[in-house]
């Protein structure tokens, strides 16, 4: 088991060395750079000035010995300053990650808690009606966009029946209930579509079980039909969806930009989306590192919970 | 003999397929009495899995239909029970063991588990209990360590060990009736033998009676008292084991023998196969079902499906479904199949179907 892990962890090693390597790439191959980016268009055509803060960014030296300064900071936890805003970039993320992990958990479990009993619903009543209107409930899930159904949330609970608070965010140590529920519709919004997909998921995984010989074997016994699907075919048919859910956090992360824009939530997306249109380029390149490690912790978590719930991984 | 602890009567069951209703068992008969291990033989696609599968009604309810017949256990009809009814009987009067022990385990949860969960579904034993009996079950189908090897996965263990385990459970309750649905077809010849072995020992034990599906004629001759020969859903020729193998009476079970490799004859003489494939049963012809791969044939065959009548023999319930014994016109009464492989043309014709079928499949 420790084995396992440790060789998980080192095949994560190598992927965020070249995650490092493309977000810096990227980001040097864009036209315009850091200096004229601060200098703005007018400035950068003071050649001289221009010049100066190269030297002064360090601009100046070639690709790979910038790449490794960036790297020998960062990995002290020094990921520069913000062009925009001249904070600590470290710190800035920090704190603005906070508000969009609780929306990626919450917008998670409001997946999950929605898709798994309407997945094995529509499994167990395969082409007959509820299977149908899980389908169709899944499919109009998928193809709605997650910043459109926000504005209708809004419309809805907070304009017309003022239910909820429309937008706005409070730490969630600060006053917990206030915090759950201005997160609410942010979190709904945001599961929309991957709910939609999860379903999916749920339900042709379980069919797929339900057709296995040990399916038979198990109600052969003479377990009850509840049993032979909770004690033997759910736990087989949630392997792939583990997997899926854990796929899935690295997109969450990005839908969040929409969905934290739409609800004025100050989250990692709203700051990557404030970053790209200042060109802020040192914050770009930090904040796709963090995405990028997020989504290795998430794939790694998932083989954790994989071996977990699947012996076969776990001894093998 | 006494009344039989389970009877099929005149069983028909069909699947509702895209491509209309297929009768995968079509007036099949057959009955088992107290100990006794009777063996359902046949190619596959012949209808002895889902056979099996209708007697203890695990066919998937949305597409199979009981079409006719009756499955009488102890004079009742399974078929008129619901599924509640039928959950009390499924392990506990009647246990099923199946083909492949790869696959026919789950997964993710231990052994111990998988016959615990058995034991304690039909009767009412306190956790220690269960735990105790799982570890007699275990050492009594010859698990070494069966104390350590009660928390162990399907996957730790190799597939004649599997089939042993698969064995345990359906003991776990001591059911009446056992059916065995090809099960040593996965396992290595060495341990084929074991397996047999042990189920035989272990059913005499317990006092369990067997019906065993297979298409391999040395396990009959090797473990079963009376012998069903089926072919497209229902039955061919059925005789106690010693009258079957000493004489069988129609071409199909020839075929099935000719198809044994023996010890006596020479070993450059090549087996004999049966030409042809099964037919499709969404499109069966009239008159005899084995008639388009039959040398024999004639033309009687085409007409009119042959019924299960006495053979020629004389034996006491041996029967077979044949136009070519019937005792007023039958040719092959007095054929000696070991001898007489049909007709050369006709055997011809038939092979040169086989081949053009194989060619419209590629």
């Amino acid at each position: 088991m420790l084995g396992y892990l440790l060789r998980r962890l080192a095949s994560a090693a190598v992927v965020v060395v070249l995650v490092s390597i493309i977000a810096f790439a990227i980001v040097s191959v864009l036209p315009g750079d850091t200096a004229a980016a601060l200098l703005g268009e007018e400035g950068a055509r003071n050649s001289e000035r221009y010049q100066l803060l190269r030297q002064e960014l360090g601009l100046d030296q070639p690709i790979v010995v910038r790449y490794f300064t960036w790297v020998a900071h960062a990995v002290t936890g020094d990921l520069g300053q913000s062009l925009r805003t001249g904070e600590q970039i470290g710190p800035a993320i920090l704190a603005r990650a906070v508000p969009t992990v609780q929306l990626a958990i919450m917008a998670l479990l409001i997946s999950v808690v929605i898709a798994i009993p309407v997945g094995v619903i529509s499994s167990v009543y395969y082409r007959r009606f509820p299977d149908h209107l899980g389908t169709l409930f899944a499919l109009t899930a998928i193809a709605t966009p997650g910043f459109w159904f926000g504005i209708m949330l809004i419309m809805l609970f907070s304009v017309t029946l003022r239910w909820l608070p429309p937008s706005g965010y409070l730490p969630f140590f600060q006053d917990p209930l206030g915090s759950l529920q201005l997160m609410f519709m942010p979190a709904l919004a945001l599961a929309t579509g991957f709910t939609g997909v999860l379903i999916r998921q749920v339900r042709s995984s379980v069919l797929e079980v339900l057709n296995e010989d040990y399916i038979t074997t198990a109600r052969s016994k003479g377990l009850s039909p509840a049993k032979v699907l909770f004690g033997h075919a759910l736990r087989n048919a949630l392997l792939p969806v583990v997997t899926l859910v854990g796929l899935q956090l690295g997109a969450l992360f990005g839908g969040a930009a929409t969905v934290e824009t739409v609800f004025s939530i100050p989250g990692l997306g709203r700051l990557a989306v404030d970053s790209i249109f200042f060109r802020d380029f040192t914050m770009i390149q930090a904040l796709m590192l963090v995405l990028a490690l997020t989504v290795l912790f998430a794939s790694v978590l998932t083989d954790l919970v994989y071996s977990r719930i699947d012996p076969r991984i776990r001894r093998g | 003999m006494s009344a039989p602890l389970l009877e099929v009567r005149d069983l028909e069951v069909a699947f509702d397929t895209r491509r209309g209703r297929v009768k995968a068992v079509d007036g099949l008969s057959f009955s088992l009495g107290k100990g006794e291990i009777i063996a359902l033989v046949g190619e596959s696609g012949c209808g002895k899995s889902v056979a099996v599968r209708s007697v203890m009604k695990l066919l998937p309810e949305q597409t199979a239909r009981y079409e006719a017949g009756s499955i009488t256990l102890d004079g009742k009809d399974l078929l008129d029970l619901d599924d509640k009814a039928m959950q009390k009987i499924r392990g506990h009067d009647i246990a099923l063991i199946f083909q492949d022990p790869m696959s026919s385990l789950n997964p993710v949860l231990t052994i111990g588990e998988q016959i615990g969960e058995a034991i304690s579904r039909h009767q009412r034993v306190s956790r220690r209990e269960v735990v105790e009996r799982t570890i007699e079950l275990l050492r009594r189908v010859g698990i070494p360590a069966p104390e350590t090897r009660l928390k162990a996965y399907p996957h730790e263990f190799s597939g004649g060990m599997r089939q042993r385990v698969m064995i345990a459970m359906a003991l776990s309750c001591n059911p009446r009736v056992i059916l065995a649905d090809e099960i040593t077809t996965a396992l290595d010849v060495t341990i084929q033998a074991q397996i047999m072995d042990l189920l035989k020992s272990l059913v005499a034990d317990a006092g369990a009676a067997v019906v065993m599906i297979t298409h391999d004629m040395g396990i009959v001759a090797g473990a079963a008292e009376r012998v069903y020969v089926m072919y497209a859903g229902t039955v061919v020729e059925t005789a106690t084991t010693a009258d079957l193998f000493a004489r069988p009476a129609m071409p199909y079970t020839w075929g099935l023998l000719r198809s044994i490799p023996s010890l006596e004859r020479p070993v450059d003489e090549p087996l004999v196969p049966i030409e042809g494939l099964p037919p499709n049963l969404a499109r069966l012809e009239p008159g005899c079902r084995f008639r388009p791969r039959c040398a024999y044939r004639r033309a009687i065959c085409g007409a009119a499906e042959p019924p299960l009548a006495p053979a020629p023999d004389g034996a006491e319930g041996h029967l077979a479904r044949c136009w070519g014994l019937d005792p007023e016109n039958g040719w092959l009464r007095d054929t000696d199949w070991t001898s007489d492989l049909g007709d050369a043309e006709t055997m011809a014709e038939i092979s040169a179907a086989a081949a053009q079928v194989q060619g419209e499949k590629r």
